[in-house]
């Protein structure tokens, strides 16, 4: 598990990011989360969408952001992480696409404040799964995925070109 | 006010800062309000600014110009976070020129021409009309040498050939008012934008007609 700080939001308290891998309780997860279980006060974040950690953290910020502004289109700060790593406003599609789906093996967990220690062991409780190290998290990335997702031309292949278009996309999404 | 950032640039309707954001260097926008418009009105406009600059610098990303990544458009303070490139404006660069020989800075000049062509025929191309083309606000990126166009405060979609040769007329103007030698790279670059862009031709002809009135048009009758 890593911890940040978003530069914009002191307040908000750390930003938590881990990644959980040959998870086998993930449809159980997503039953919890549908229900509001308010124990899962995380973004369950499936991980072959994401390419890399910049992409996370620009959707946290702007999820952080929304919320100070009471401008939140989702239930809470969490579900917004989620919502708004997707390119589009439609928020079922969104969290379909970027949440975890019940066959979800790789899980990149995101938590807004909090104690790093007693996140970390919560986390344990409730994923049946192993804790990864973060600098892995980008092999599970699904390419073909990702472009599909962020509409990428099949002739851009690198690696900092396709991050670029997708954090811009991610800016500008809320500006229409 | 941004915290924990670096003021670089005060200019007439925003300040620059550089701020350390999510792991990364980036360039700060901040639009001010103006105390001697109507609030309401102030309002608006800087919103409206704020919007059209974000999304004109994505839109050009998209279709293959080099332009600064957007990192977060905070409308509420009417401020831009954005990439920050490290490199010279071709102003500098034309400027510094004295100390080489000839050839080089030919050669140089040539190369620069070359890319700020085909640049301004991706960007034309994508009808988005950047409103400020001058020298300061095209960069050379350090690293690959790549042509960065910068600054779309004033930018918006078009699809108009006048507001397209009025780009470029701009661009032509700042060369020979503000690069007593390099005036002569003007024409490359209308070469090359001439090739790379399709639709260049009815362009060509509007900036004959922008060169004998100047940037405004007319408006008698």
């Amino acid at each position: 598990m890593q911890s940040f700080s978003l530069e914009l939001y002191p307040l908000s308290g750390q930003i938590h990011i881990a990644l959980y891998t040959n998870v086998k309780n993930s449809a159980d997860l997503k039953k919890r989360l549908l229900s509001h279980d308010q124990e899962l006060k995380y973004a369950f974040i499936d991980a072959k969408v994401v390419l890399d950690k910049f992409q996370l953290l620009v959707a946290v910020n702007n999820a952080v952001h929304y919320e100070m502004y009471s401008k939140l289109k989702t239930h809470n700060v969490h579900s917004e992480i989620v919502y708004n790593l997707s390119p589009t406003t439609n928020i079922s599609e969104s969290l379909r696409r970027f949440g975890i789906s019940d066959s979800t093996s790789e899980i990149i967990v995101v938590k807004v404040g909090g104690n790093n220690v007693e996140v970390k062991s919560h986390l344990n409780t409730l994923i049946d799964g192993e804790e990864s190290s973060l600098d892995v998290f980008s092999r599970f990335a699904d390419r073909s995925c990702i472009k599909k997702y962020y509409k990428i031309s099949n002739n851009i292949n690198d690696h900092e070109e396709i991050l670029n278009i997708i954090i811009g996309s991610l800016a500008i999404k809320n500006v229409n | 006010m941004i915290d924990n950032g670096v003021l670089i640039k005060q200019g007439a309707e925003a300040r620059i800062y550089i701020a350390p954001f999510l792991t990364r260097k980036a360039i700060v926008k901040e639009r001010f309000s103006k105390s001697y418009r109507h609030p309401i009105l102030d309002k608006k406009l800087t919103a409206r600014r704020v919007t059209q600059e974000a999304r004109c610098l994505y839109k050009c990303r998209r279709s293959g110009l080099d332009t600064p990544v957007v990192y977060f458009v905070d409308t509420e303070n009417s401020t831009i976070y954005m990439e920050y490139v490290e490199g010279k404006t071709v102003k500098d660069i034309l400027q510094e020129q004295s100390d080489d020989d000839e050839e080089t800075s030919r050669l140089k000049n040539e190369e620069i021409a070359n890319n700020i062509g085909i640049a301004l025929a991706n960007m034309h191309a994508a009808d988005v009309i950047h409103g400020d083309l001058t020298t300061s606000n095209l960069l050379c990126r350090d690293l690959t040498g790549s042509l960065v166009v910068i600054d779309f405060g004033l930018s918006y979609v078009s699809i108009l050939p006048e507001d397209k040769a009025v780009d470029l007329y701009v661009l032509e103007r700042t060369f020979t008012s503000t690069h007593p030698n390099s005036e002569t790279m003007f024409a490359p670059i209308l070469e090359i934008y001439t090739k790379k862009y399709k639709d260049s031709g009815p362009v060509i002809s509007k900036l004959e007609e922008v060169r004998l009135r100047g940037r405004k048009r007319s408006m008698v009758g």
